[in-house]
């Protein structure tokens, strides 16, 4: 027999061998269909590739550890775990991308910046690898020009309020099963009262929590044909925007917190923590660690309805590089931390939200934090298709986004109203549509 | 044989400071997002920074800071050098506490102040309060937030320059001031007319390290206030950090104000060491 | 009366030890300092307490200066949850090595300005005099680039070898090889020893005050690099302190009361050093003559 034919013989029966132990529901790692090839095992032997990774949360960072290590016994390759701050996720990733030093898989949130360095993963993993996915989370690691797909949704994120459960039964207020803005801005303040907190309300300082808010008036500001909507939906951003500065401006949600760090990124977690704010509006992926840091009973509430209910969808990504020089093995370590039973693992223990279809039609069962993440997910549905439309322009999402916290720091330090905060950052995303065109 | 003894210093100066000067130079004339792709777009960054109206207002925010810093520092750390020399009890205590903040990692600092100059939960205005001052916002009021950077600033190095003015302090020749002093001078007599003459090159030196200090500030002040409030407190070297490290990465536009950084601090180290060879001659 | 009985009569001091009253400067000086120490120490004593407040403590408004409870899990979670003692380690490592060659190759470069006279020596030491002024972030990415193109990116040499060549090192060791007396040299000459003898069992001791100062300043500021080696060290077991901390801030959720502990336990080896070296400092800096 020659080898072709022997290694398709191998993978027709690892096929039918994973096909059977999928039918017994067997536990192991090794199920599910996504056994190396001898032929892949051979070549991996004692390879090993560099993972370029940023957590959220303490227990999502065990649970990679974990994984990678019965990724290195199923395939006898290694995995080099490089964890890197927040902050620095994109810069470091530069310099290195620059210096001919890239790792070969990397998690990301703003993978659009890595389009022309990705990997293409259909090449690897197959054409209907993409089906494996929901179709929204897809789109932001879809070539714009090949339509391959270069990268694997990991986690889907939805925005949404959380409440300090103590606080709100302190002052009489009930925790809200549907509420909007004005109801949620006057829930805030009561609790602010009553209770002798620092503020009514916080929201993380970033364009695309803003953007959610937007979203629930019904105000956006690209459309998935890469068009600029936001003068059609002028007054409506204007009213989302207001609600948020004012209380900055009024110093009932932490203005210095907004104003006084520059560009660098704020979150007032620990303001939630302090229990100085009864409302803190970011999003699941503080489930894992307000679970283990918060002192006080703590829930997520749905997003307010105005127009429209549902959170603003967001994620993070695994991709591929293309300069890596184990593409094989890079391509099946995405798929393999992708995978149902990875995926099911890492969402149960770092409160994710998972991108599979058949975890998302089975259902992820949370070992505690169940009614939360019961709470985002339900607003995950409830998110209107117009929110995924900036996903269209995913090189320039985060220009767009940081543009809008900047205007907003001005509003909120009184320089400029909502009205021409609004006007800017039209003029803003015009520009920047613009460069698509070169 | 020197050539074998300066080679180590000058092989690593070159490789790692000289080159990449010329490189950082070089992609000045050239525009690029990734530093890998460069396309050349000759002065258009230069013209780009000059026509920026950010940019003058992170060289106005540069030009005030280094001068009251400048300022402040030579003239608060002879006064220090002078009491400090003069002291008897404890000398050794006030120097090593005066050289604390130098030791202190930028980070570090930043957080130091962050903390304290906080607007609500700092202590600095917590004591304000209880003796009524108010509760001023530090770090979120643009003219305040200059304010505390010099501030920080000039409570970082005052000790590094005080300690070398002593070292000046200790070259002057004793005779010199008892022989004034015999002659019936008064302390600040003998301070002004003998010491502070004699402390003049030393002083120089202090105003240069000062004036290089002044510009290259960034460290303490990103952690402090991020460049904040509004960009009130960013300077040219965060200007040159941001183009590089924040989305929209522009590193030729980031070297080239590099190098108009370095012509500047060039042209006014220059200045002042020729102004104070000037007095020297006279 | 005596002039003395007069004066004495007019002074308003009624002292019972009769030591004279302090004078009027005595009196500003010591408020001077005292206020110096104040604005000097408290913010850091403030920090250091702060580093054992837990959460709520550390919102808490107005701020309390003694916490309530002893948060010593800030610095057990540090150990715990982080690799502190390898950070540590690392610092260690990075720190000395860098002084010893910073040491070694600046001093050989400031002998070879000081005693020797070679063609382009004059334009090489303005040369390295211009280099104080150019800050890091101005050619971080091209050093970084030629970093990596030598295969340095990741290693210990990486984060030591680029910054060796300090000019500072350079000018201060020069200033006080220039006042060993060439005589000394010439003799040594004559009787024969080669030229590094010369160098290493002549010169190099007669300029301790300039190394010590070199190595001082070194120390400091390698111990508290943190730019560099953020763009170097790429992988975990590298971080020294300062990368550590960085990479703690700058989380997507910020552990601040670790930040609050790891600083503080980065702020006590360079303190040590400094309260047992400080007498040589001063000693140096004024030995080097810093004219």
């Amino acid at each position: 027999m020659n080898k072709s034919l022997r290694s398709k013989i191998a993978i027709a029966a690892s096929l039918v061998l994973s096909a059977g132990l999928v039918a017994t529901g067997l536990p192991s790692a090794q199920a599910a269909g996504i056994q190396p090839t001898a032929a892949q095992l051979s070549a991996w032997k004692g390879k090993e590739i560099t993972y370029y990774f940023y957590n959220d949360s303490q227990a999502e960072l065990d649970t990679t550890k974990s994984q990678i290590a019965d990724f290195e016994k199923l395939t006898g390759a290694t995995v080099k775990l490089d964890v890197i701050p927040y902050t620095s996720l994109d810069t470091q990733l530069q310099a290195r991308l620059a210096g001919g030093n890239a790792p070969d898989v990397a998690r990301l949130n703003n993978p659009g910046l890595y389009i022309k360095d990705s990997l293409d993963l259909e090449k690897y993993l197959g054409r209907n690898y993409v089906k494996e996915f929901l179709k929204g989370s897809t789109l932001q690691v879809t070539h714009p020009t090949t339509k391959k797909l270069i990268g694997v949704p990991y986690d889907l994120t939805v925005n949404g309020p959380f409440i300090n459960v103590d606080l709100f039964k302190k002052a009489g207020v009930a925790v809200p099963t549907s509420w909007n803005w004005a109801q949620l801005v006057e829930a805030g303040k009561k609790v602010q009262k009553a209770t002798g907190s620092e503020y009514a309300f916080a929201i993380d300082k970033s364009g695309h929590r803003v953007s959610t808010v937007m979203s629930q008036f019904g105000a956006y500001m690209v459309d998935k044909n890469k068009k600029n909507v936001l003068p059609s939906s002028k007054t409506r951003a204007e009213k989302a925007i207001k609600i948020i500065t004012d209380l900055y401006k009024a110093d009932q949600a932490p203005r210095d917190l907004w104003i006084g760090t520059g560009t660098k990124y704020s979150s007032p977690t620990a303001i939630f923590l302090a229990q100085q704010t009864p409302i803190f509006f970011s999003g699941n992926w503080q489930v894992a660690s307000l679970n283990r840091d918060a002192k006080f009973d703590f829930a997520a509430v749905p997003n307010p309805k105005e127009l429209n209910g549902g959170g603003w969808p967001g994620g993070k990504f695994l991709i591929a590089f293309n300069a890596s020089k184990n593409p094989d093995l890079a391509a099946f370590f995405l798929r393999y931390l992708a995978d149902t039973e990875q995926m099911e693992q890492m969402d149960k223990n770092a409160f994710w939200l998972p991108t599979r279809v058949d975890l998302v039609s089975q259902g992820v069962k949370y070992a505690t934090r169940s009614a939360d993440m019961s709470v985002f997910q339900a607003d995950a549905a409830k998110t209107p298709a117009a929110a995924y439309g900036i996903q269209s322009v995913p090189t320039l999402t985060g220009k767009i986004y940081d543009k809008l916290r900047d205007l907003m720091t001005e509003a909120i330090a009184g320089k400029i109203t909502p009205k021409q905060i609004v006007e800017q950052q039209i003029a803003w995303i015009d520009t920047q549509l613009a460069t698509l065109k070169k | 044989m020197p050539y074998l003894f300066v080679a180590p210093n000058m092989f690593i100066f070159i490789t790692f400071i000289i080159w990449p000067a010329i490189r950082g130079f070089q992609i000045s004339f050239y525009d690029s997002i990734d530093g890998r792709t460069f396309t050349p777009v000759g002065t258009g960054n230069y013209r780009a920074i000059f026509g920026d109206p950010t940019v003058a207002e992170v060289a106005k925010n540069t030009a005030i800071y280094v001068i009251f810093y400048v300022i402040i520092s030579t003239i608060l750390s002879i006064a220090f050098a002078l009491i400090v020399n003069e002291q008897k009890f404890a000398k050794g205590f006030f120097r090593a506490i005066l050289f604390l903040p130098v030791m202190l990692s930028p980070i570090v600092v930043g957080l130091i102040w962050n903390d304290v100059l906080d607007r609500k939960v700092g202590p600095l205005n917590a004591l304000l309060e209880a003796i009524g001052g108010g509760s001023p916002g530090w770090l979120v009021e643009p003219k305040l937030g200059m304010i505390a950077v010099i501030f920080v600033g000039v409570w970082v190095h005052l000790g590094f320059y005080s300690i070398i003015l002593l070292a000046g302090l200790q070259g002057i020749d004793r005779s010199l001031l008892e022989a004034a002093a015999m002659d019936g001078a008064t302390r600040p007599q003998i301070i002004r007319t003998i010491i502070l003459p004699l402390l003049k090159p030393t002083t120089l030196v202090i105003l240069i390290l000062a004036t290089i200090h002044g510009f290259q500030s960034f460290d303490f002040i990103y952690t402090l206030t991020g460049g904040g409030p509004l960009g009130a407190t960013t300077l040219i070297v965060q200007y040159i950090y941001d183009r590089a490290f924040q989305t929209p990465i522009q590193y030729g536009l980031g070297s080239a104000a590099g190098v108009i950084l370095f012509m500047i601090i060039f042209a006014f180290t220059a200045l002042n060491f020729l102004l104070g060879r000037k007095r020297e001659a006279i | 009366m005596s002039k003395l009985q007069e004066r004495a009569s007019a002074n308003k001091w009624s002292s019972i030890s009769g030591k004279k009253p302090p004078s009027v400067g005595t009196v500003l000086r010591t408020t001077f300092l005292l206020v110096m120490t104040f604005v000097i120490l408290a913010p850091v004593l403030w920090f250091v307490l702060s580093s054992f407040k837990d959460a709520t403590d550390l919102g808490a408004r107005p701020p309390k200066i003694l916490p309530t409870r002893w948060a010593f899990e800030n610095y057990t979670e540090a150990f715990q949850m982080y690799n502190y003692t390898r950070y540590f380690m690392n610092s260690v490592f990075v720190t000395s090595v860098a002084t010893v060659l910073t040491l070694l190759i600046n001093s050989m470069a400031a002998y070879a300005f000081a005693k020797y006279n070679f063609r382009g020596r004059d334009g090489l030491f303005v040369m390295t005099l211009a280099m104080i002024m150019i800050p890091l972030q101005v050619i971080l990415i091209p050093i970084y680039l030629v970093v990596s193109s030598l295969g340095l990116v990741n290693t210990y040499w990486g984060m030591i070898i680029p910054a060796a060549a300090t000019p500072t090192g350079v000018f201060i060791i020069r200033q006080y090889m220039l006042t060993i007396p060439d005589e000394l040299i010439e003799a040594a000459r004559i009787d024969g020893a080669g030229e590094f003898r010369i160098f290493a069992r002549i010169v190099l001791p007669l300029c301790r005050p300039a190394l010590a100062v070199v190595a001082i300043f070194s120390i400091l500021w390698r111990w508290n690099d943190f730019l560099w080696p953020l763009l170097i060290a790429q992988k975990e077991e590298l971080y020294t302190l300062p990368v550590a901390l960085a990479l703690l801030n700058g989380q997507l959720v910020v552990p601040y009361n670790i930040v609050l502990a790891m600083s503080v336990m980065s702020i006590i080896p360079v303190l040590f050093m400094f309260v047992f070296m400080q007498r040589q400092i001063v000693q140096g800096i004024a030995q080097t003559g810093i004219k």
